[in-house]
């Protein structure tokens, strides 16, 4: 198998590549060859669709999202605002709390008790990244009408998923809320939230600054379950005609989590940690991205010494 | 490499909810004449090695205190021996 | 010098911080126990905290009760030293068979969390001594795998012994037999039992009341008038 380079990518520029599969349009395709000055290579490729996907980028609701960050009065209380993992607020004497509601509807939809089982798992490692630990969860839940079918499919399934996953974790669900409206049905929304306490000293940022610091990837290892997850998934409209197109959601693990949580919190109190960024459903590429682009320099990025679930699994899908 | 699995069951006289749970279900998605369901588990262990005797009794005592819990669980224990051939079953009371 | 008491941590656990606090709370210094370590630092009494230890993977308490730290504990209870085990904790010490009988999926296969009445049956024990005989105390309850189930000869047999320390109240909330929320074995220095009295001992969290003090309570009475 010949590694698709840069320079195999430069020297070959009319190389079919499978930009429409991995959700990019036509003008984004073009648009990367642009920015690079060749065709992209595959795992650019896979990273640009990633990060241009509607998950990471909200290239359609950025325009009203932002309002949150103009319109915000001033305060001193918000220790940490808009573009880091989470938000940060003074609650005195020392302490913080940081607290971050994010969706796992699309997963929760085709898998009820795992999409909303690691919708809790992803949303507390957003909190554990900003130096916290987590201590509750809470949900709001929008489904379709309550005699419908499909809410009886999905309603159990999310609301074991909630319960089960936090309680692995030891974190209790203080409260929620729900509704039942037809206009839910095929797309319920499923919400979680989680909360963190920390002192103010404890505050960690998604931002790698300084030369020589060591990239440590650690938590579960990489498997093939969620590629693509983000880029098709949560921006497609289901077909009941081609399954095939649906990627497998994610099986969370909360044993493997409580025990990042602690490692994780032990690795904070030994003050190893210049930046910090959690895996989401955009991956390494994410991730890696993120902390460099957010810090003061690059990221050297060695794919093949990842450690992988499926030995089968290239670099351009990690 | 021979296989070797170990059954784990819950004893007869335990109540299983998990088993229940899916005999009722099957009716109601079309199945019929299912009157009972019991749920265990399976384990399948890759011996290095010939599946001796004594190998066979290890098998044994790892399935005893370790694989299941005696206390509400029967085990049995079988060979399968090589790919398409019978399995040759050596049934272990627990 | 106070009491020390030993809280183990195995991966997964997850009440170990808060039966730390609950053993502070009572005025007993609390140690740290780690799953691989034999030494138990010369505690006066060891509990082991609620979670999924190892993940509750093959069984609840399965693969726990083969950590070092267990060897030690196992050897300790058999000598009298005071042992509670609560939630996962009381499957680990089924598992050693410290206690007779197993845990088992819930009886309506759900995940349960409640304030949960208990009827103290046992008040002699290690652990219940700052209880009445017959009291009526309401601690939480949180578990999937809390079904009591033993043969009817040990059920039989706790029962005449008086080994049956608490029973659910009002409803039980798993399907275990003979409404069983803790036993203790047969010299009284091991207990083990589903729900939390850790998650009840301050005024200001959980049921409100402090019902679960009593745990921590009892066992600095016997530790300190040892």
């Amino acid at each position: 198998m010949t590694l698709d380079t840069t320079k195999h990518a430069a020297q070959t520029p009319e190389a079919e590549q499978p930009w429409a599969e991995l959700g990019l349009k036509q003008d984004e395709y073009e648009r990367i060859r642009a920015i690079l000055g060749r065709r992209p290579t595959g795992a650019e490729l896979a990273m640009y669709s990633v990060m241009w996907s509607e998950h990471c980028s909200y290239k359609s609701s950025k325009v009203h999202l932002r309002q949150f960050g103009d319109k915000a009065p001033e305060s001193d209380a918000l220790l940490v605002g808009i573009g880091e993992n989470a938000g940060v607020v003074d609650v005195g004497q020392g302490y913080a709390v940081t607290f971050k509601v994010e969706s796992h509807n699309h997963p929760s939809y085709i898998e009820p008790y795992q999409g909303a089982a690691t919708g809790v798992g992803g949303i507390v490692r957003d909190i554990l990244a900003m130096g916290a630990r987590p201590v509750a969860v809470m949900d709001p839940l929008r489904f379709g009408a309550a005699d419908h079918p499909d809410t009886k499919r999905v309603l159990p399934g999310v609301v074991a998923g909630i319960g089960g996953y936090g309680n692995c974790l030891g974190l209790p669900n203080i409260g929620g809320e729900v509704v039942f409206d037809p206009c839910y049905q095929g797309n319920p929304l499923v919400n979680a939230l989680c909360v963190g306490v920390m002192k103010h000293e404890d505050i960690h940022l998604a931002k790698a600054s300084g030369s020589g610091n060591k990239v440590i990837l650690y938590g579960a290892r990489t498997g093939g379950d969620g590629i693509g997850g983000v880029s098709v998934l949560a921006s497609e409209t289901f077909d009941d005609s081609k399954p095939t197109k649906r990627p497998a959601v994610q099986v969370g693990d909360p044993f493997q989590e409580k025990l990042l949580i602690e490692c994780t919190l032990e690795v904070f109190k030994e003050d190893l940690v210049e930046g910090i960024q959690d895996l989401g459903g955009a991956g390494l590429s994410c991730a890696t991205s993120e902390l460099a682009s957010a810090g003061s320099g690059g990221m050297r990025v060695e794919l093949d010494t990842v450690p992988l679930r499926d030995s089968s699994l290239s670099p351009r899908r990690s | 490499m021979a296989r070797v699995v170990v059954d784990v069951m819950l004893k007869p006289e335990i109540l299983d909810p998990q088993g229940q749970a899916v005999q009722r279900a099957l009716p109601r998605l079309g199945f019929e004449g299912i009157a009972d369901v019991r749920q265990g588990k399976r384990f399948e262990l890759e011996v290095e090695g010939p599946v001796d005797d004594a190998a066979l009794a290890r098998i044994h005592q790892i399935a005893e205190t370790f694989l299941a819990n005696t206390v509400i669980e029967d085990f049995s224990v079988k060979v399968e021996v090589g790919e398409g051939a019978d399995a040759a079953a050596v049934k272990a009371e627990s | 010098m106070t009491a020390r008491v030993g809280v183990i941590t195995f991966p997964g656990t997850l009440d170990d911080r808060d039966t730390q606090r609950a053993v502070r709370t009572a005025g007993l210094e609390a140690v740290p126990l780690w799953h691989r370590d034999k030494d138990l630092k010369q505690v006066d009494a060891v509990i082991l905290p609620g979670g999924f230890s190892y993940g509750d993977y093959l069984r609840a308490g399965a693969i726990s009760r083969f950590s070092p730290v267990m060897d030690s504990v196992i050897d300790q209870a058999k000598a009298g030293m005071p042992v509670l085990g609560i939630c996962n904790g009381f499957q680990v010490l089924t598992e050693t068979h410290l206690l007779p009988g197993a845990m088992l999926r819930n009886n309506h296969l759900h995940f349960i969390c409640r304030d949960q009445k208990l009827r103290v049956e046992n008040a002699e024990t290690t652990w219940t001594r700052s209880y009445e005989q017959g009291q009526e105390i309401n601690i939480p309850l949180k578990n999937i795998d809390g079904r009591y189930v033993a043969d009817e000869r040990v059920l039989d047999e706790l029962e005449a012994e008086g080994r049956v320390v608490f029973r659910y109240q009002e409803l039980n909330p798993n399907g275990s037999l003979r409404d069983i929320a803790g036993i203790c074995n047969a010299a009284g220095n091991v207990v083990g039992l589903m729900p939390h009295p850790e998650h009840a001992v301050e005024p200001l969290i959980g049921t409100g009341r402090t019902d679960g003090l009593g745990f921590f309570t009892s066992i600095l009475k016997r530790l300190v008038s040892a």
